[in-house]
């Protein structure tokens, strides 16, 4: 059986409205309430603090967004959130792409570097070749006594 | 958005068609957690009405409430694959979400002092005659609004989203005593700072 401290503790959380107190004390609060003025009594006094809280409600109401202010909410939360939802799923889509990108770039530029390096090489090899053949004749000999492994090679 | 959406439904259609809007809240939540963003744009659809209303209650800045909202989706679509559709509603974890971001955000926000010209009401007067003041108005919605945000958050989820105390304890995390505890407090607070001081014998005319 529920004592009148109980239905005290459930009125003054729960308010004057039963329909909001727990599901499993509302027949013994309504059993009580019938059968004791002092429980009417407690009832009566969180009446008054459940009529603050509804003019407060609807006060609050009045500065809370109106129906198309709300709709442009909902609207703006929907594409706050795909916005925020799709760019990770794009980023993370595009820093692989990226990364292969940058990887085929500096492959493709890498043999870029060496074919023409390698061409630029030939080339000066060419020109070097002929320019040493018109100033001397050209033998095994003369060609190493001029190069710097002449002292190696004598 | 649209094509992406439009191409992503098509790939998603060859497994079979999804009717989102016949969906439940688990399934929703299970397809978001496969990266279907469809699915969650028909929860924020669905849930985000409610999610503004209370963030708002709890938060004064409609701006930042729908920041707060936003950031509770963008939480709720990343870990939508660890939440357990049988062990909890979708609708507590995201009040959890919520009222916790706005708990959080209260906690750091000082409280702005009242204006020079701000007026107390005159405790003296009846009740209902300062009801018909904007000023008690503003009196009465400062009171409701300057409660610990614990409170103010067990008040908003019983009292106007209409939760029993067990769901307003899932949410917050707390046992259901500890949410009736919070409630008492709240309406005691609120008893005291706006009901008419009681007046003493020696002072009656």
């Amino acid at each position: 059986m529920m004592t009148l401290r109980r239905f005290n503790a459930l009125a003054e959380a729960y308010g004057a409205d039963l329909r909001r107190w727990p599901e499993v004390e509302r027949a013994e609060g309504a059993a009580i309430l019938a059968a004791s003025s002092v429980a009417r009594q407690m009832l009566r006094d969180a009446q008054h603090v459940d009529s603050l809280l509804e003019a407060a409600r609807d006060t609050e109401a009045m500065t809370l967004l109106h129906p198309g202010e709300q709709a442009a909410a909902l609207a703006r939360l929907r594409s706050g959130v795909a916005a925020r939802i799709a760019p990770s799923y794009h980023r993370r889509g595009a820093r692989a792409s990226a990364m292969l990108q940058n990887a085929m770039a500096a492959y493709r530029s890498g043999w870029m570097v060496m074919t023409v390096g390698g061409g630029v090489a030939l080339v000066a090899g060419i020109w070097i070749g002929g320019m040493r053949r018109a100033a001397a004749p050209v033998d095994l000999i003369t060609i190493l006594q001029s190069s710097p492994l002449h002292g190696l090679v004598w | 958005m649209s094509s992406d959406a439009s191409a992503q439904a098509h790939v998603l259609t060859m497994s079979g068609p999804r009717a989102y809007g016949d969906a439940g809240d688990g399934e929703l939540l299970s397809w978001s957690s496969g990266g279907d963003r469809r699915a969650f744009d028909e929860i924020v659809m669905r849930h985000g009405p409610f999610a503004l209303r209370v963030a708002t209650r709890l938060v004064p800045d409609p701006m930042v409430a729908e920041d707060i909202v936003q950031e509770a989706m963008v939480r709720a679509w990343s870990q939508a694959r660890h939440f357990d559709t049988d062990r909890a509603l979708f609708t507590t974890w995201l009040y959890r979400i919520i009222v916790n971001l706005c708990i959080d955000y209260r906690r750091r926000k000082q409280p702005e002092p009242l204006p020079d010209d701000f007026d107390p009401p005159d405790p003296a007067a009846g009740a209902d005659e300062l009801m018909e003041t904007s000023e008690t108005q503003k009196a009465l919605m400062g009171a409701v609004r300057d409660l610990p945000a614990r409170q103010r958050a067990a008040l908003t989820l019983v009292y106007d989203e209409g939760l029993s105390g067990i769901e307003t304890a899932r949410v917050l995390g707390l046992s259901a005593k500890a949410v009736e505890r919070l409630l008492s407090r709240a309406r005691a607070l609120l008893r005291e700072r706006l009901q008419p001081a009681p007046r003493r014998r020696g002072s009656e005319p």
